[in-house]
C-alpha cells in the first residue's frame, strides 16, 4: 500500500477523502517502479508510478546517476506496451531522466523504430527523446529519421522535429546543416508553428552566411509567408540583413512597412518596433510606425500596451519629437493598473516633456503616486531628477513633488533617493535652496529616520546660513537638540555651530545656545558644543573653519576603505596618502524597470543599493582587487610599485555583444593597460582573447608584450593585459594615442548543456580608441594655501590660450579639464556658479613619479559663438618637462 | 528564450516551478523574490485572466491570475511581453483543463502536476516554443483512460 500523506491546510477546505501526492517518498516510489518490471503490463499501475515520479522532480527532489539509472532502464521495459497515454507518460519520464542517467544511448535502437511508427504522437516524441540522447558522433547514424520528420505530413511531428533540430545545431551543427533542403521545404507547410519552426531553424543554419541570409529573406518577402510567428520572424531577419550589410536596398524597409498593417498585433508591432530601432528608417515609416503604437497604447490587453510604452519610451530617447504625437494617451496610461506600464509611460512622458507641460505633468503624477509601490517610485524619482537639468525653472513644482513622496509613508531605500535627488536639484539650482530648506526643515520635524536627519541637518548648516534668512532655520534645527536622540542631537549642535560662523550677526546667540548643550547627556554632543564654544570664545576662525567647514575632499566611504586597506598591509613605512583615494562615488544599481543594467548578469541586480553584490564594488575595492590579481603575474613584477592606477575607461557601449572597459597601471618605467572584458552571448565562448593596440606614435615607446585569456565564457568577466615601456628621461612622457581592437576565437556553444562545438573562428570587433593623457601620471594633492605655493614658483612668458572644441557649457568644460589633468580643484572652484560668464578653475597635483608638484590655474569662458569653449591656462611647476606634457593634453 | 515558469497561490507560496535557463539556486531565490516585489501590489488586477506585464533586469514577465493560481512566464530576447502572452495562453488553458473538474484550486493543481507536466512539454521544449493551438496540445497528451490515476490503490 501506498500512503498518501493529507495534505493539512488551514487555507482550503480540503476534502478529507482526497489523496495528495505532497508527501510523497522518494526511496518508497523508486522502489515501486518494479511495476514496470511485470508481465502483462499494468497501464494504469505504471501510470501512477510515472505520475509520482514526475511530481518528485517537478517538486524538486533530485536523483544521483545510479538511481536515475535504474528508474530509466525499468522504465524502458514499457515499450512493450501498446497503451498509448502510458507511452506518453514513459516518453516524459526517460525525457527527464536521460539527462542524469548513465549509458542512456542504449534505447536509441527502441527510439529509432517508434521514429518511423504509424501512431504520430509516437513518432513527435521518440524524436525529442533522441535529441536529448545523441551527441556528434551518432547523430550521422540517425540523420536520415531527423530528415524524414522534418518533413512528415503530421504538422505535430514536423515541429517537434525541427525544434529538436534547433537544440542540435549546438551540438553538431555540420550535420544539422546538411538538413537545409527538408527545412526549406516545410517552410511552404500549412501549420502556422511548422513555418515558424522551419524558418527559425533555416535562418540559425545560415546565420554566418550573410549573403545566404539575405538570399533567404530575399525569396520569402516576395511568397508571403502566412504564419504570424513567422512573420515575426521574418522581420527580424530583414532587420538583420540591413544593420549587417548597410544595404540601400529598400525592398526590406517596404516589407517590414508592409507588416505594419498586419491584422496580428504580434507581426504589426514587431514591425513598429523594428522601425523605431532603425537608424536607417524614413520619418515617414517613423511616423507610421508610431501610429500603430499609439493605436496601440488603448489596447485593452496589458500586454500589447506595455509592448507599445516601452518601444516609445526607448524611441524617445533618440528621437523625443517623434513620440509627442502620443503624449495624450501616455497621459492617461498615468493611471494604468498594471504599474509597470504607468511607470514607463510617465518616464516617456518626463522625457519629452517640454518647458510649457511639464507643471501640469508633474501634478498629473503626483495624483496617482499613492498607488505605486516604491520600486516604481524611485524610477519616477529618477525621471523627475532628470528634469531639473532640462528645466531649472520649474523647480518649484520638483522640490514640491519629491517632498511629497518624502513625507508619505514609504520605504528608507526610496526616501534616501529622494533625499539624494533634493540635494541634486539642491546642489543644481540655487534659486531652489530656500523653498527647499524650508520643506526639509518641516519635514525633520517628524522623520523616522536618523540617517535622513543627520544628512539634512547637515545640509541645514551648510546652506542656511548663506541664505537672506538664517534666523527661521535656527529654531528647527534646536528642537532637534530640545527633542531627538543621541545622534541627530550632536549633528544639530554642528549645524548650529556652521550658523556663528558663516552669519555674523548670530554669533551671540549661537554662543548662548551652545552653551545649553553643555549640560547634556550624551557625550559626544557635550563634547562637540564645548569645542565649538571654546573656539567661538577664542574667535578662532581658522580652526573652526577647518573644523566646520572643511570637507574631506574624498567621499568618506572611499577614505575608509582606503584606510583599512592601507592598515592591513604590512608595511606602513610609507605615510598614508590621501591623494591616492578614488574620488569615484560608488554606484550601486537597483534593478529598474527600463533596466538595461551594465553588468550583464541577468539575474544578479541587487535590491537595495546598501547590499553590494559584485556588480556594485566600489571603485576603491576594485582597484584593490585589480592590484592583486596584476601582483600575481610573474611578468610584471619586474615592474617595481603600482605608482597608480586610473579609473575605468569604457571601450564599448555597455549594451554590446562584448562589453570592455581598460584601467592602466603605471608603473616607473612600464604601463600595464589591463581590459576587462565580458562576454554577454550565451551561445559563444571566446577563446584566446586579447586587445592589440595600435600606437600613434611608436618612437615615444615599446611594446613589450601582452597576456591573453584563454577562455571568456558568458558572463563571467575577465581580463587581459597589454603592456609598453617608456623612459621619460630618455624619450620624454609618452604623448600617445591607441587605436584597439579585440581579438578572439569565438567558439560556438550550447547556452543550455554548456558543451562546446569544437571549431571556431578567428573574429575581432573594434573598440574605442585610448590615451594617454597627463592625468595618468599625476597624482592629486590638497593644499590649503594655493595663494602662497603659486607665487613662490615663477610666472611663465603668458598663459597658453586653446579651445575646447563642442564644450558649450562651462561646467562641461570645467569637468574635462579636471579630468584631463587628473589634478585636484581647490577652494570649490570645481562649482559653477549658475549664469556665470566665465570661470576660474585652480589645481594643485604631483608627479607620481618625483613628487614634484604641479600648480595650474584655468580662466573658461563660453567663446563668442556659444558652442565652443575659451580657455587660458597657466601651469606651474618646477618640473619643465611635466608643464610641457600638461599643455601637450590640450594642444 | 523563455526562462521560466512559475505558478504560486495567492499568497504568493511557489507551487510549481521550471527553470529553463541554467541558474543557481540563490539566483532563483533572488529573482523569485524580485518578482513578488515588483507585481504583489497588481495581482488584483489579473483577476478574470488578464495578462499584465513588468520588467527588470532585462527579463520581461507575463503574469495572470486562474482560479486560486498566478502564472508568471518570464523571458528575454526574442521571448518579449507580447510572445509571451501567447504562450501563457495554451498554460492557462491547460491548467483550466487538468483541474476541470474540481476547478482549478491548489490543492487539485498540485494533485494534477503530473499531468500538467505532460502538457507543458509539448508547450516549451527546452526554452523554446514548440506548440501553442491548445487542441493539439490536448490532443496529443490526453490520456485515454481519464481516471483521476490517484484514486488506483497498488
Amino acid at each position: 500500500m501506498n500512503k498518501f500523506g493529507e495534505k493539512k491546510d488551514d487555507d482550503s477546505e480540503s476534502n478529507s477523502s482526497e489523496l495528495m501526492l505532497i508527501n510523497l517518498d522518494k526511496g518508497q516510489v523508486i522502489q515501486e517502479k518494479r511495476a514496470f518490471n511485470e508481465t502483462p503490463v499494468q497501464p494504469r499501475k505504471c501510470s501512477l508510478v510515472i505520475s509520482q515520479f514526475l511530481f518528485l522532480l517537478a517538486r524538486g527532489d533530485s536523483f544521483t546517476p545510479n538511481e536515475a539509472t535504474d528508474i530509466f532502464f525499468a522504465a524502458t521495459k514499457l515499450f512493450q506496451s501498446k497503451d498509448i497515454p502510458l507511452r506518453r507518460l514513459m516518453y516524459l519520464l526517460l525525457k527527464e531522466f536521460s539527462t542524469i542517467s548513465k549509458d542512456a544511448i542504449i534505447v536509441i535502437s527502441s527510439l529509432t523504430k517508434d521514429v518511423i511508427h504509424k501512431i504520430e504522437l509516437y513518432r513527435a516524441n521518440a524524436i525529442r527523446i533522441l535529441c536529448k540522447i545523441t551527441d556528434s558522433s551518432i547523430l550521422p547514424q540517425l540523420e536520415r529519421y531527423f530528415k524524414q520528420a522534418i518533413v512528415d505530413k503530421d504538422p505535430h511531428v514536423s515541429s517537434a522535429a525541427l525544434v529538436s533540430s534547433i537544440h542540435l545545431l549546438k551540438v553538431s551543427p555540420e550535420v544539422v546543416k546538411r538538413w537545409a533542403n527538408e527545412v526549406q521545404e516545410s517552410i511552404s507547410n500549412k501549420s502556422n508553428m511548422v513555418q515558424y519552426h522551419a524558418l527559425a531553424l533555416l535562418h540559425r543554419i545560415k546565420q554566418h552566411d550573410r549573403l545566404a541570409v539575405r538570399k533567404l529573406v530575399n525569396s520569402l518577402i516576395k511568397n508571403s509567408v502566412k504564419s504570424p510567428y513567422a512573420q515575426a520572424y521574418l522581420i527580424r531577419c530583414a532587420v538583420e540583413v540591413i544593420e549587417e550589410t548597410h544595404t540601400e536596398d529598400r525592398v526590406y524597409f517596404e516589407y517590414i512597412e508592409s507588416c505594419l498593417r498586419s491584422k496580428n498585433e504580434m507581426v504589426a508591432y514587431e514591425a513598429a518596433r523594428s522601425i523605431c530601432s532603425l537608424k536607417g528608417a524614413t520619418p515617414k515609416e517613423i511616423t507610421s510606425a508610431v501610429g500603430i503604437l499609439q493605436m496601440f497604447l488603448c489596447s485593452t490587453k496589458s500586454t500589447l500596451r506595455f509592448a507599445a510604452v516601452r518601444t516609445l519610451n526607448k524611441l524617445a530617447q533618440t528621437n523625443p519629437t517623434a513620440v509627442i504625437p502620443c503624449n495624450l494617451d501616455m497621459e492617461n496610461l498615468i493611471s494604468d493598473s498594471n504599474r509597470s506600464i504607468a511607470t514607463l509611460a510617465i518616464t516617456t512622458l518626463l522625457q519629452v516633456g517640454n518647458e510649457s507641460n511639464v507643471d501640469r505633468l508633474i501634478k498629473q503624477i503626483a495624483n496617482f503616486l499613492g498607488d505605486i509601490n516604491d520600486e516604481f517610485k524611485i524610477v519616477v524619482v529618477k525621471a523627475i531628477t532628470n528634469l531639473s537639468t532640462k528645466f531649472p525653472k520649474k523647480f518649484r513644482h520638483l522640490i514640491t513633488f519629491l517632498n511629497k513622496i518624502l513625507r508619505d509613508e514609504g520605504s528608507l531605500q526610496l526616501k534616501q533617493s529622494t533625499l539624494d535627488a533634493i540635494l541634486y536639484v539642491v546642489n543644481t539650482i540655487p534659486d531652489s535652496k530656500e523653498i527647499a530648506l524650508s520643506e526639509l526643515c518641516e519635514f525633520i520635524e517628524d522623520c523616522e529616520f536618523p540617517d535622513l536627519s543627520v544628512q539634512i541637518l547637515n545640509l541645514l548648516g551648510q546652506e542656511g546660513p548663506l541664505t537672506n534668512t538664517p534666523n527661521k532655520y535656527i529654531r528647527y534645527i534646536y528642537n532637534r537638540v530640545l527633542l531627538d536622540s543621541g545622534i541627530i542631537r550632536a549633528a544639530a549642535v554642528t549645524s548650529i555651530a556652521k550658523f556663528g560662523l558663516l552669519y555674523e550677526p548670530m554669533k551671540e546667540k549661537i554662543m548662548i545656545l551652545l552653551k545649553r548643550c553643555l549640560l547634556d547627556e550624551d557625550d559626544e554632543v557635550r563634547d562637540r558644543a564645548t569645542l565649538y564654544l571654546s573656539l567661538f570664545k577664542e574667535d578662532n576662525k581658522r580652526v573652526l573653519e577647518r573644523v566646520l567647514i572643511d570637507d574631506l575632499p574624498v567621499p568618506t566611504q572611499n577614505l575608509q576603505r582606503s584606510l583599512e586597506a592601507y592598515l592591513a598591509q604590512d608595511d606602513t613605512t610609507d605615510p598614508f596618502d590621501i591623494g591616492t583615494v578614488s574620488t569615484v562615488l560608488e554606484q550601486t544599481q537597483s534593478p529598474t524597470i527600463s533596466g538595461k543594467l551594465s553588468q550583464t548578469n541577468q539575474l544578479g541586480a541587487s535590491s537595495s543599493p546598501t547590499n553590494a553584490s559584485t556588480p556594485g564594488l566600489s571603485a576603491a575595492e576594485s582597484v584593490n582587487q585589480d592590484l592583486a590579481k596584476l601582483a600575481q603575474i610573474p611578468q610584471f613584477a619586474t615592474y617595481g610599485r603600482v605608482l597608480k592606477s586610473t579609473e575605468l575607461v569604457e571601450l564599448t557601449e555597455s549594451e554590446s555583444e562584448y562589453v570592455v572597459s581598460c584601467v592602466k597601471h603605471i608603473y616607473k618605467e612600464n604601463i600595464v593597460f589591463q581590459f576587462n572584458c565580458t562576454n554577454t552571448l550565451d551561445e559563444q565562448r571566446l577563446d584566446q582573447v586579447q586587445v592589440k593596440m595600435v600606437p600613434s606614435n611608436p618612437k615615444s615607446m615599446k611594446n613589450l608584450g601582452f597576456m591573453a585569456i584563454d577562455q571568456l565564457k558568458c558572463n563571467d568577466p575577465q581580463s587581459c593585459y597589454v603592456s609598453i615601456g617608456y623612459n621619460i628621461q630618455q624619450a620624454g612622457y609618452p604623448i600617445v594615442s591607441f587605436t584597439n581592437t579585440l581579438k578572439f576565437k569565438a567558439v560556438d556553444v550550447d547556452p543550455s548543456t554548456g558543451e562546446a562545438d569544437d571549431s571556431g573562428f578567428d573574429d575581432q570587433y573594434p573598440l574605442e580608441r585610448l590615451e594617454i593623457v597627463p592625468s595618468d601620471f599625476i597624482q592629486k594633492t590638497y593644499t590649503s594655501n594655493f595663494k602662497e605655493e603659486w607665487e613662490k614658483l615663477p610666472d611663465p612668458p603668458k598663459p597658453t590660450c586653446f579651445q575646447l572644441l563642442g564644450v558649450k557649457t562651462l561646467k562641461a568644460a570645467t569637468q574635462e579639464i579636471i579630468s584631463t589633468l587628473g589634478m585636484a580643484p581647490l577652494d570649490k572652484t570645481e562649482q559653477v556658479p549658475d549664469k556665470s560668464q566665465k570661470h576660474q578653475i585652480l589645481l594643485s597635483g604631483k608627479s607620481i613619479h618625483t613628487g614634484t608638484l604641479i600648480y595650474a590655474q584655468a580662466r573658461i569662458k563660453p567663446d563668442a559663438s556659444g558652442s565652443n569653449t575659451d580657455v587660458a591656462l597657466v601651469v606651474k611647476s618646477s618640473d619643465e618637462d611635466l608643464i610641457d606634457f600638461v599643455y601637450s593634453a590640450f594642444i | 528564450m523563455i526562462n521560466n515558469l512559475l505558478i504560486t497561490n495567492l499568497n504568493g507560496n511557489i507551487v510549481f516551478s521550471k527553470y529553463y535557463n541554467i541558474l543557481t539556486e540563490e539566483k532563483q531565490i533572488e529573482f523569485e523574490k524580485l518578482t513578488y516585489q515588483f507585481t504583489k501590489d497588481e495581482w488584483s488586477f489579473a483577476k478574470g485572466e488578464k495578462h499584465l506585464v513588468t520588467e527588470f533586469s532585462g527579463n520581461k514577465i507575463v503574469f495572470t491570475n486562474v482560479g486560486d493560481l498566478m502564472i508568471f512566464l518570464c523571458g528575454s530576447n526574442e521571448y518579449d511581453e507580447l510572445a509571451l502572452s501567447e504562450i501563457i495562453f495554451p498554460l492557462m488553458e491547460t491548467i483550466k483543463e487538468v483541474c476541470k473538474k474540481k476547478g482549478v484550486t491548489e490543492a487539485h493543481f498540485i494533485e494534477q502536476i503530473p499531468k500538467f507536466v505532460l502538457y507543458l512539454d509539448e508547450i516549451i521544449q527546452k526554452g523554446q516554443i514548440d506548440q501553442t493551438q491548445i487542441e493539439s496540445i490536448l490532443n496529443y497528451s490526453a490520456l485515454k483512460h481519464d481516471q483521476p490515476i490517484k484514486k488506483e490503490t497498488i
